[in-house]
């Protein structure tokens, strides 16, 4: 099952939820792929190849996970850039974040988000939720064209 | 049944021609019996004189040698004969000389010869018979001979006359049957028409013609007779329809004038003016009305008693007999007279009255019109303009008049002594130079439409104040006053000095000025604040909640970590920590919940609240199921608001009293409304745990709880929830409760509530 894994793109700002985020996902053996990046900017450059990931490898991730709240470019900037550009549009993009408002629900959708996840206190919920999403994201789902882990023309 | 006319006339017809045939025929018949009598009488005669001669001829020998054997052989040749009854020979002496009576025969011959010549009696015929040879009577034959065969003819003569009588009779019967038909055949048929046309008045009807004869001429003769009176009835209806006509109209002019003499009459008698009628020569009244009889006291009876003098006062007799020799048009009118009322008053009266004439005597109509209250109004007026005149001039308010073009013609008083104007300085339409510059044309303007429309004036403008040496903010009001053919005589007006009025509303226009000012200034303060509020529960809502996501995560994780060693104490206290994020993590949910619910927009739909409560009670089941609880849910009113939060208030109500009657055995929980004024008063009543009420102002605060969190679960901001959302449609909450009896929760929401936002 491992075998097949395809990548996971996490932005997220604060390092004990990547924690929290990874020990979830790997407690379900979805780890093993996840690309963390620690802010907005980071998360574009990865995307578009740029700065440190410049000699990365070719392909989409099979979703982003996307933290609201970011230094430099936040979430919403991020999900935005991902779903104007032509080359990346198709690519899944879930909100995974602290907040219930609804302002940032409604802003998410109309950027086209592919879904929006609150992040549960509660840590046994929030392991359910990343674990849901990874499989459904990360497994489950038939991910477009260029996707890491499928044949196709990786992304210059 | 036959007419008896008809039958009469048929049967006479019958009967006259039976009787004519069957006349005739005895007439002839007995004619001919009787000519028939006489001729056998004479045969008879005849035949015996013959037989006599032959037997007086065949005993002539006997005789003359008195032989009487042969004789009497002679005379028994007679026997043969069978109606000879009786036969003798007398001699020549006249002596019976041999006889021969027929057996059976009564009575003897004569002894005597008779007289010669034959002789009838009753039956029989008896002949005496010379017997004579050679011209000399040698004796007598007698010879009787009975009537036997003159009977049986005479008889049968009749038998047959009978019989010939008897066919005639039918005959005729028949004949004039058969004629009466033909006759009176037409004839019934025509009084049959007749009589149709005399019973249905129908002229139409036409006798048919069946022969040329007088019959037919009857029937012809009886059709010109219908046509005619056909025609003559025709014209007679036309004649009689113009006659009803003629009737009517008549009758219609009689009623017309009846009624309109009765209308003139009442016209007469309810006229609300006092009139009568007095006769010319004697001066007395002849008719009065109702009108007069009130106004002047008397009743009708006692005018008709009186003269006109005498509603006249003693001193004006003269002056009206005067009027009265006067020569006067046939209308005429005069006055104003004094006229004295019964009970002695006196009005003045104008008269209108009109020569006419009563039963051709000369009468006059009088119409008396009080004019008493007119004359003193008059009187009054006169004194009021007067006084109204000398106030104007007097005055020292501003009242001032002008002619009917505006121009002031005599010197305005008061307008001097505002305005400082002189005479010669405001007369005519010089004021227009005490007005502030900017305000002519406006009060000009507003001047010119008053008086094209000759309406009432009033205008606002400022007016020089020489006192204050300066303009006075004034309000200028004037009314026509019209000359009896509506044309505008005068202007009268007045100046109010409105100057201080004006200046407080300019200071309250620049106070709501200041305060709209104020109003924003804060609002925009509001609205800060709300924004500032929004980021807060934003940075709640997000930065908040990730420690605790840390604490409650990391705790789990340290828990699995020490799962292993027996350090149970360790075990507990991440348990602990666990639990605290977690609870910690639902205040601050309920928390921005409840902020949210002071910001949100509040719609204003209608919602049905019977539906409403039912879907609350479906979600709360779960908590229920198990439960003995007696429900008790009254009828529940549409309501205006927003469905999401009174959802709310119904769920934070309804699982608080499931809530508070959870140590029930048998709870019970009522949910009802009543329309109460303008608002709907819904109220939740259990049988639970209840409260005491000197804590009843702590029950809807936020975090307030009445009740140990071990007694019962909560984190005590639903009641703060429900207040605000009530609050936010325009209502009210409030509560009741006995500690251990129960708690009854109400709330109001305005009948037709618009939700405030």
């Amino acid at each position: 099952m491992t075998t097949d894994l395809k990548r996971i793109l996490l932005a997220e700002d604060n390092e004990r939820d990547v924690e929290l985020t990874l020990e979830a996902l790997e407690e379900h053996h979805l780890a093993n792929e996840v690309v963390v990046v620690r802010d907005g900017e980071e998360a574009l450059d990865y995307l578009y190849k740029r700065g440190s990931f410049a000699s990365r490898a070719d392909g989409n991730p099979a979703v982003v996970l996307l933290d609201l709240k970011m230094p430099k470019v936040d979430g919403l900037e991020v999900l935005r850039t991902i779903k104007t550009d032509p080359q990346l549009k198709n690519m899944p993009v879930v909100m995974l974040t602290s907040s219930r408002e609804e302002t940032d629900l409604v802003r998410s959708y109309d950027l086209g988000v592919n879904s929006y996840v609150v992040k549960p206190v509660d840590f046994t919920q929030f392991v359910d939720s990343v674990r849901q999403l990874g499989i459904f994201w990360a497994i489950v789902n038939e991910s477009p064209p260029g996707t890491v882990g499928r044949p196709g023309k990786g992304k210059s | 049944m036959i007419p008896r006319g008809r039958q009469r006339i048929s049967r006479k017809l019958i009967f006259g021609m039976t009787a004519t045939g069957v006349l005739s025929v005895i007439l002839a018949a007995g004619g001919f019996v009787l000519y028939e009598i006489n001729t056998f009488r004479d045969l008879l005669v005849r035949d015996l004189i013959a037989k006599a001669e032959i037997t007086g001829q065949n005993c002539s020998a006997a005789i003359l040698f008195a032989n009487k054997d042969d004789a009497q052989e002679t005379l028994l040749v007679l026997e043969s004969q069978p109606q000879v009854t009786r036969a003798a020979i007398y001699d020549g002496d006249g002596k019976l000389f041999v006889s021969f009576v027929r057996e059976g025969i009564d009575g003897g011959i004569p002894s005597r010869q008779g007289a010669d010549g034959p002789a009838l009696t009753s039956d029989h015929l008896k002949l005496f018979h010379p017997i004579v040879l050679n011209n000399n009577r040698i004796g007598t034959m007698f010879l009787e001979t009975d009537l036997r065969t003159m009977d049986e003819r005479f008889v049968s003569y009749m038998s047959i006359a009978g019989m010939v009588l008897a066919g005639s009779i039918l005959a005729a019967y028949g004949f004039a049957t058969a004629l009466q038909k033909r006759i009176t055949g037409p004839l019934v048929e025509l009084t049959e028409t007749a009589r149709s046309v005399s019973e249905s008045q129908d002229f139409t009807v036409r006798a048919v013609k069946y022969s040329d004869d007088e019959l037919g001429v009857l029937a012809e003769t009886f059709n010109d007779m219908l046509d005619q009176i056909q025609e003559r009835d025709k014209h007679l209806v036309r004649v009689n329809e113009g006659m009803r006509r003629e009737i009517e109209e008549r009758k219609k002019a009689v009623e017309v004038i009846r009624s309109s003499e009765e209308r003139f009459r009442h016209l007469f008698q309810s006229h609300p003016l006092p009139m009568w009628v007095y006769e010319k020569e004697s001066l007395r009244f002849l008719e009065v009305n109702e009108s007069a009889v009130k106004v002047y006291g008397y009743s009708v009876a006692e005018f008709l008693e009186m003269r006109i003098t005498e509603i006249r006062p003693p001193e004006d007799i003269q002056a009206l007999m005067e009027d009265l020799e006067k020569p006067r048009d046939s209308l005429q009118f005069s006055g104003p007279w004094r006229h004295r009322l019964k009970e002695g008053t006196l009005i003045d009266v104008e008269i209108i009255s009109h020569e006419t004439s009563i039963e051709s005597r000369p009468a006059v109509l009088v119409v008396a019109l009080d004019v008493t209250e007119r004359r003193k109004a008059e009187h009054r007026l006169q004194a009021s303009e007067e006084r109204y005149r000398s106030l104007v001039s007097a005055s020292s308010s501003i009242i001032w008049a002008t002619d009917s073009e505006g121009r002031f013609v005599v010197p305005q008083k008061s307008w001097e002594q505002y305005t400082g104007q002189r005479w010669e300085e405001h007369a005519g339409v010089g004021w227009n130079e005490a007005f502030h510059p900017d305000d002519r044309p406006g009060l000009f303007a507003d001047w010119q439409r008053a008086r094209v429309q000759s309406a009432n004036y009033e205008s606002e403008g400022r007016l020089w104040h020489v006192r204050t040496n300066s303009y006075h903010y004034s309000v200028f009001k004037a009314v026509p006053l019209f000359n009896p053919d509506r044309s505008v005589r005068e202007w009268i007006g007045t100046v109010t000095d409105v100057h201080a009025e004006k200046a407080a509303q300019e200071e309250i226009k620049r106070f709501n000025a200041e305060l709209e000012e104020r109003v924003r200034e804060r609002t925009a303060q509001l609205e800060a604040a709300n924004q500032e509020l929004e980021a807060f529960s934003y940075s709640v809502s997000h930065d908040l909640r990730a420690p605790l996501r840390h604490v409650d995560g990391f705790s789990e994780m340290l828990k699995k970590r020490v799962a292993g060693s027996a350090d149970e104490k360790a075990i507990r206290y991440a348990d602990v920590i666990s639990d605290s994020a977690k609870r910690m993590g639902q205040l601050i949910d309920e928390l921005l919940i409840f902020s949210r619910m002071g910001r949100a927009h509040v719609s204003a739909e209608s919602v049905d609240t019977e539906i409403l409560v039912k879907e609350v009670l479906n979600e709360l089941q779960p908590e229920t199921g198990e439960r003995k609880i007696d429900w008790s849910i009254h009828p529940l009113p549409w309501v205006s608001g927003d469905r999401g939060m009174l959802r709310l208030v119904f769920l934070n109500l309804i699982s608080n009293a499931i809530k508070y009657t959870g140590k029930r055995g048998e709870a019970s929980i009522e949910i009802g409304a009543a329309l109460n004024g303008k608002e709907v008063e819904f109220y939740v009543r259990d049988n639970g745990a209840g409260f005491d009420m000197k804590y009843v102002d702590k029950l809807f605060g936020v975090f307030q709880r009445l009740h140990r969190s071990d007694e019962f679960e909560g984190i005590g901001i639903g009641l703060a929830n429900v207040r605000r959302i009530v609050q936010r449609h325009g209502g009210n909450t409030w509560a009741e409760g006995t500690p251990d009896q129960g708690a009854t929760f109400y709330f109001t929401l305005p009948v037709s509530t618009e939700g405030g936002s």
